[in-house]
């Protein structure tokens, strides 16, 4: 396989030195599929290179294949589950894709367009990697832990490292250094590119802060974080999981993409900005030949402008914001580039290896006759706290509706907020953040931080969370969140077309819930922006099964005399009697003790049965005229058996 | 004394509320509200929030349970299918026929059961003996009804609109006194009724809770679909409820006072079953110290509280009505004597099986 979707030639400064070692060319397999890459990459990174871009098909559409849908791989021969983002690619291994089911074969073929899909069946229910529920390989202990390796984290990690702290950064790529160069630089600011390799510099050259890359928190409570890393052993990729004991936490997680919602917004060739940068930047990897970018936000230009001078072709660039300005726009009609404001995405659907994507116009209505035909759609949606760990952690979350964001809010103990997971946008206040949180986590005092921003005469603020409906029927799901647990529903059904059976996927696949999918769900009107702390605090949890137990032990309840449901049940002069049923036989414990045959209610009993051997029978009697030597009769369902009382117990 | 705490029961009922605020967001405080509302025609406010079909639900009702004492059950049998049947009118997705499994766990338990066997047989319920995996006693209980508080959430604001019900989610501008009223914005409310745990273990002095019972902590889940649990099922002996939603998903009721919820629900799973977290919420509960309910007015307050219901608190709702209106007569004004919140609860005469410890 050849691998299309790898830069070929000349690209930007900004994408020049990637992770990989083009000098190191590497193969390997993945379901049997041979796979070519470079040394450096990740099995995820490589399989876009060489063009699958679809995870498989859920109702009856394909999924992109990216960090949110890409399956857990193993390995040949050993069973422990990696991610798939985190799992450096190696010559000569034979990885398999994890998942509960996929296509029947015959079908897979049709349903994976060609090879570039791995062919799951991504209807079938849902099973996180295995290393959620593992035990851990190792255990340790950090004065304070960070969590994330953009500048916020790394500004924290030196700043408690200089204070005497031991500390342990945990970074998911392979290298600290987050999406700060991705917004571009600001003119009388140092350029983020310096800032990050400046502070990268610095943590790998201090000895009380330890990295671990390829590494990701994926439970935090109690002052433990359990994390997945993947490492080279052997040359062949092993997951470790890691339970790391911390005094102190600093969650420095950043902020995500919002998936803008409408249908056809996980289509394999939908690509969302952030993760479009940083596979180009780190991979040298471009999603196809011609592109469409349709941003909200500023920095989303800068792939327009980034893919063009990678020799990609820009058909044309979208806003929904109405008037936009932001300086990266004028590098755009400088390149002459052909955009337009206050457009929306009506929908995209999938046409050979193409999308046609739908134009609605806020000032023209839909332009159904110009749709544009792309290899993909690039698209910027604005962005999400990252604020996952800090529910898990015992954070709460609410909606902020002017930004569209679902903020972390409340306490947690020796867990604080860095960066732009607060809602931080520039480099320097991130950086400043990132040190105020140590004081926080000395003191518990919050510090204000300043975030210079350029005035919104200059540089417009992100637009709303855009949300289309699907307008008709047929169309792809739009989905509300990019883990595809929820979509919009459709149109209901008119005339003859309700006999049609209804197409599946529509409802919601009920799982634990990523912070993107409440957001995308609140915003999409599922959820009302009230119950987003509740909801946050119920569904944002670990999928973990329920395992295998010690049971706690029960209470064995072996005090003599009556249990205490007993007592009273026939007043306060009830007795214990000796029985001697006829036939010596023996009853259960609870067989009701009437005065004849013909009684059966429970209301007219004078006796119910203790307990009951074939030589011993104690009941337990209301006070009667009945006395020793008379007969009562002791009904076991439909059976009714004289006895007679022999005296008190 | 029995005669006494029956008296008190008139005394304090003797003179109708006109308004009536019932604090409390379960099913069983929202069908009591209703029912104070619709069938007694008071004013009634609901003090607390409204629930949400995205909120993981408080444990269900059924129309029966494991229960020992003979009246109880001949006044849920006798007041329950008419309630269900008519919130099944209101929410028909609340209300579903189904088989209840109760499993024992220890001896004590299964003796409990074999009473509660021969009691429901008494009244015509069909229970079920089956031998369980790996030893013990389950009880199956045929054809009983239960309510799904999920269910029931959707239909909650329409219905409270149309039995002209209001709904006070504020409680700042919400007071109770110590006399039995409450003051609601500056207006005054005849009677304040608690009417589940948590609105308990907000309103009530922690003395008087104190003597009625222990507070625990619950642990409820939401289990992705495919977890194997066809039935309802109850864990006599530590209280581990599995409720399978119509969804498809399975909602999980267990004590976690102790920090192991996770640990008994694993061990009441099917043997080999992966079963999921998808949800997940803490509440607190109140369980009386002789595991009998609690229904009256405690000593030295006119608050009127409602505790230890448990599954069977919706079929018993009418009783409870009547009795906060001061109609109730004869064995339901005994039933109701006989749990009023001052009895003694060491050597109780009224003591029920309690999950988890014995009186």
């Amino acid at each position: 396989m050849s691998q299309p979707n790898r830069f070929a030639a000349s690209v930007p400064p900004e994408f020049a030195n990637p992770l990989i070692d083009r000098t190191r060319p590497i193969r390997f397999t993945v379901n049997g599929m041979r796979v070519e890459g470079y040394d450096g990459d990740t099995v995820l990174s490589a399989l876009l290179a060489n063009g699958v871009v679809s995870a498989g098909t859920q109702s009856g559409f394909g999924v992109a294949l990216d960090e949110w849908s890409a399956p857990p791989v193993i390995v040949a021969g050993a069973p422990a589950q990696m991610p798939m983002a985190l799992c450096p690619a190696v010559d000569g291994a034979a990885f398999h894709t994890v998942a509960a089911s996929k296509a029947a074969a015959p079908f897979r073929r049709l349903l994976a367009r060609g090879r570039d899909s791995l062919g799951h069946d991504l209807d079938a229910p849902r099973v996180p990697g295995s290393w959620i529920d593992a035990e851990p390989d190792e255990t340790r202990h950090t004065d304070v832990l960070i969590v994330g390796g953009g500048v916020a984290g790394m500004a924290a990690a030196l700043e408690a490292a200089r204070g005497g702290s031991q500390v342990t950064l945990v970074e998911r790529n392979m290298v600290p250094g987050g999406m700060a160069v991705f917004f571009g630089k600001t003119d009388g600011e140092t350029p983020p590119e310096e800032i990050t390799a400046s502070l990268a510099a610095e943590i790998a050259a201090h000895p009380a802060i330890t990295v671990l890359v390829r590494a990701e928190v994926f439970d935090l409570s109690d002052g433990v974080a359990r994390v997945v890393q993947v490492v080279r052993e052997n040359s062949r990729p092993r997951p470790r999981v890691l339970t790391i004991g911390f005094s102190g936490a600093v969650l420095a997680t950043g902020a995500e993409e919002r998936l803008p919602i409408f249908p056809g917004n996980r289509l394999p060739g939908v690509v969302a900005a952030g993760f479009a940068w940083r596979m180009a930047r780190q991979y040298g990897i471009w999603p196809g030949e011609t592109f469409h970018l349709h941003t909200a936000t500023n920095a989303g230009y800068r792939l327009a402008i980034l893919g063009s001078e990678s020799g990609k072709t820009v058909l044309r660039a979208t806003d929904p914001r109405p008037d936009p300005r932001t300086r990266f726009i004028e590098f755009c009609k400088a390149y002459g580039f052909r955009l337009g404001w206050g457009t929306a995405i009506a929908s995209a659907r999938p046409e050979r290896s193409r999308l046609v994507i739908g134009l609605d116009e806020h000032q023209f209505g839909t332009d159904a006759n110009e749709p544009v035909k792309a290899h993909a759609l690039i698209v910027s949606g604005g962005w999400q706290p990252v604020i996952g760990p800090w529910l898990l952690a015992g954070g709460t979350a609410s909606w902020d509706a002017a930004r569209g964001q679902l903020m972390g809010e409340g306490t947690s103990d020796r867990v604080v907020l860095a960066g732009s997971v607060t809602g931080i946008a520039g480099t320097t206040g991130c950086i400043e953040s990132g040190k105020a949180s140590i004081g926080q986590l000395r003191d518990g005092k919050r510090r204000a931080v300043a975030d210079p921003r350029i005035d919104e005469i200059h540089e417009s603020r992100d637009g709303e969370f855009s949300v289309r409906a699907p307008a008709s029927h047929g169309l792809p799901p739009a989905w509300l969140g990019p883990s595809r647990r929820a979509a919009m529903t459709e149109p209901p059904q008119r005339g003859i077309a309700t006999l049609l059976p209804r197409r599946p996927g529509q409802e919601v696949d009920i799982r634990a819930a990523d912070v993107a999918d409440i957001s995308g769900a609140i915003a999409g009107g599922t959820i009302a922006p009230r119950d987003a702390p509740s909801y946050s605090a119920q569904w944002h949890i670990l999928p973990q099964a329920f395992k295998a137990p010690a049971p706690p032990a029960v209470p064995t309840h072996s005090a003599p005399g009556l249990p205490g449901y007993l007592k009273g049940r026939f007043g306060l002069s009830q007795a214990q009697w000796r029985l001697e049923p006829d036939g010596a036989r023996a009853f259960e414990p609870g067989c009701l003790i009437f005065i004849n045959t013909d009684e059966t209610h429970p209301a007219n009993t004078i006796g119910t049965i203790v307990s009951c051997t074939s030589t011993d029978c104690i009941a337990l009697m209301a006070r009667t005229e009945f006395g020793a030597g008379d007969i009562v009769y002791v009904r076991d369902g439909t059976a009714c058996t004289p006895a007679r009382l022999r005296g008190k117990v | 004394m029995r005669r006494g705490f029956i008296g008190e029961s008139y005394l304090i009922m003797g003179e109708a509320p006109h308004t009536i605020a019932v604090a409390g967001t379960t099913p069983f405080s929202l069908v009591l509200a209703g029912l104070l509302a619709a069938d007694h025609g008071r004013k009634v406010f609901v003090v607390g929030d409204r629930p949400s079909v995205h909120d993981v639900p408080p444990p269900p009702s059924f129309s029966v349970t494991p229960v020992t004492r003979p009246q109880t059950l001949q006044l849920a049998l006798a007041s329950g299918p008419d309630m269900l049947r008519r919130i099944g009118r209101v929410a028909p997705d609340a209300i579903e026929r189904t088989d209840l499994l109760v499993r024992a766990g220890t001896p004590y338990h299964e003796t409990a059961l074999s009473h509660f066997r021969h009691l429901a047989t008494g009244y015509g319920q069909v229970v079920e003996r089956e031998d369980a995996d790996g030893g013990g006693t389950i009880l199956r209980i045929r054809d009983a009804t239960r309510l799904s508080p999920s269910g029931l959430a959707g239909h909650v604001r329409d219905w409270a609109e149309r039995v002209g019900i209001e709904w006070i989610e504020n409680a700042k501008t919400f007071s109770a006194r110590r006399n039995g009223t409450a003051l609601l914005g500056g207006k005054d409310i005849d009677q304040l009724v608690l009417a589940d745990d948590a609105a308990i273990l907000a309103w009530l002095d922690a003395s008087i809770i104190e003597r009625m019972g222990r507070v625990r902590d619950d642990l409820a889940y939401i289990a992705e679909r495919g977890h194997g649990v066809a039935l309802p099922s109850l864990s006599l002996a530590d209280g581990t409820l599995f409720d399978p939603l119509r969804d498809g998903t399975l909602a999980i009721h267990a004590d976690n006072t102790d920090g192991l919820a996770d640990a008994r629900i694993a061990a009441a799973l099917p043997q080999g079953a992966i079963v999921r977290k998808a949800a997940r919420k803490g509440r607190t509960r109140l369980d009386t110290h002789d595991g009998a309910p609690v229904v009256g007015t405690p000593p030295r307050s006119k608050v009127y509280i409602t505790a230890g219901l448990g599954p069977l608190d919706v079929a018993l709702a009418p009783v409870i009505a009547r009795h906060i209106m001061g109609e109730a007569h004869g064995f339901e004004a005994e039933w109701c004597g006989m749990r009023a919140p001052g009895r003694e609860m060491s050597g109780s005469t009224v003591a029920e099986i309690a999950a988890g410890v014995a009186p």
